[in-house]
């Protein structure tokens, strides 16, 4: 029996040790070793204490919170209507479902699953966007001019509220990126380039966000 | 608790009882500002900073007296505050790219009798560093205060059990690292 593995815990426990621990010369001196070490953490920094007048700063930062000065009547009146006016903003924003995108890519390799951007033929990859506009879409390319994945929620994408989801096979060596659009329009069709569809997709507004690129290799 | 620190407890009780908030926070300082002081100075390594922790706390304490339900006692509380603060400062102190800095090489073996406080102080300061921030914290309040485990759990926002267990691991990391640097123990 080790004491570090058996009798630190039990001590910190508060229970009896094993009679083992009383007889072991060497749990012997290891408990000495750790009473001593106890004391002198016990005693570290006991020399410290905070800087002449710390009491009187603090008290005077309260007193400095409790006494601000009271704010005159047309002070306190712009106050309110800047204050309605904030909470009228704040109440449009929240009408107005915001344009955002979210891309997160996951590598399942067997029973592995991992994020990075390196994978084999065979391994497939676990697609998840968020998409907050009213339209959005899932894709992927494969960089030699190959459309692999375009869809929103028929299969193999799923989607669940601003989710969209889809796990692919990479069967093909190559570099693959996969782009998710959030858009308050429409999106238009994919074609096979990715680099113009993105462009078009920006140029009507839309949020988009391309992954790094994975090599399937 | 000893009964300095009952009669602080109650003391400060009485005054937000009253609604002299000031008046109980500078009966807590009393009590409890030189042990909270060490406690940040050991946490963060540096006065300066255990300086700003310490009157954060004072003032988040006086913002928070009137809703303190008293669940627990005023030290445990002014603690709580204080480990969390300190822990902040931490964090920000890593993002701002501080890092611990350590001796170029361990002093030279030394005995216990020789070796002079300063040195001692030197190696546990740089030894309690390489704990993580949960683990310094739960090692120094177990040997700095005389707080019962169902306190210092409260405090650390964990289960006795797990302080216990966490203090139990982090004890044989401080031990080898004061050892690996010429304390002998």
């Amino acid at each position: 029996m080790r004491f570090e593995e058996e009798a630190l815990l039990l001590i910190e426990q508060g229970k009896p040790l094993d009679e083992h621990f009383d007889t072991c010369e060497d749990c012997v001196e290891q408990r000495r070793k750790y009473e001593q070490l106890g004391m002198l953490v016990g005693s570290f920094a006991a020399d410290r204490s905070p800087h002449e007048g710390w009491k009187r700063r603090i008290m005077d930062a309260l007193h400095t919170q409790q006494h601000r000065p009271q704010r005159s009547y047309w002070r306190a009146t712009i106050g309110i209507a800047a204050s309605i006016a904030i909470v009228g903003l704040a109440l449009k924003l929240s009408l107005t479902p915001p344009v955002d995108v979210d891309l997160d890519i996951e590598i399942i390799a067997g029973d592995t699953v991992y994020r990075g951007n390196s994978a084999k033929p065979g391994d497939s990859l676990q697609l998840t966007a968020v998409v907050t506009g009213s339209h959005g879409e899932l894709r992927l390319y494969r960089t030699d001019g190959r459309l692999i994945l375009a869809c929103v929620d028929e299969p193999p994408c799923a989607r669940a509220d601003d989710r969209i989801s889809a796990t692919v096979t990479v069967a093909i060596s190559g570099s693959y990126r996969a782009v998710a659009i959030s858009s308050s329009e429409p999106v238009p069709a994919a074609t096979v380039n990715l680099d113009a569809d993105v462009l078009t997709a920006r140029e009507l507004g839309a949020e988009v966000e391309v992954s790094d690129l994975i090599i399937v290799r | 608790m000893t009964g300095q620190n009952d009669i602080a407890e109650e003391r400060a009780g009485q005054k937000v009882g009253a609604g002299k908030f000031g008046d109980a926070i500078a009966a807590l300082m009393d009590a409890y500002g030189n042990q909270l002081f060490r406690y940040c100075a050991s946490m963060l390594s540096s006065d300066e900073e255990a300086q700003d922790v310490l009157q954060i706390t004072f003032l988040q304490a006086y913002d928070g007296l009137e809703a303190f339900e008293r669940r627990s006692t005023f030290r445990t509380w002014l603690f709580s505050i204080a480990r969390n603060r300190c822990l902040d400062r931490i964090k920000t102190n890593r993002r701002h790219g501080e890092r611990v800095t350590y001796a170029e090489s361990p002093p030279e073996q030394s005995t216990e009798h020789e070796m002079t406080d300063p040195k001692v102080n030197q190696i546990l300061e740089l030894c309690l560093e390489t704990l993580s921030p949960m683990a310094r914290s739960a090692v120094l309040l177990r040997y700095q205060s005389d707080l019962t485990y169902s306190e210092l759990a409260a405090i650390l926002d964990e289960k006795p059990g797990t302080v216990q267990a966490r203090v139990a691991r982090s004890l044989p990391v401080l031990k080898r690292c004061v050892e690996e640097n010429g304390l002998t123990l």
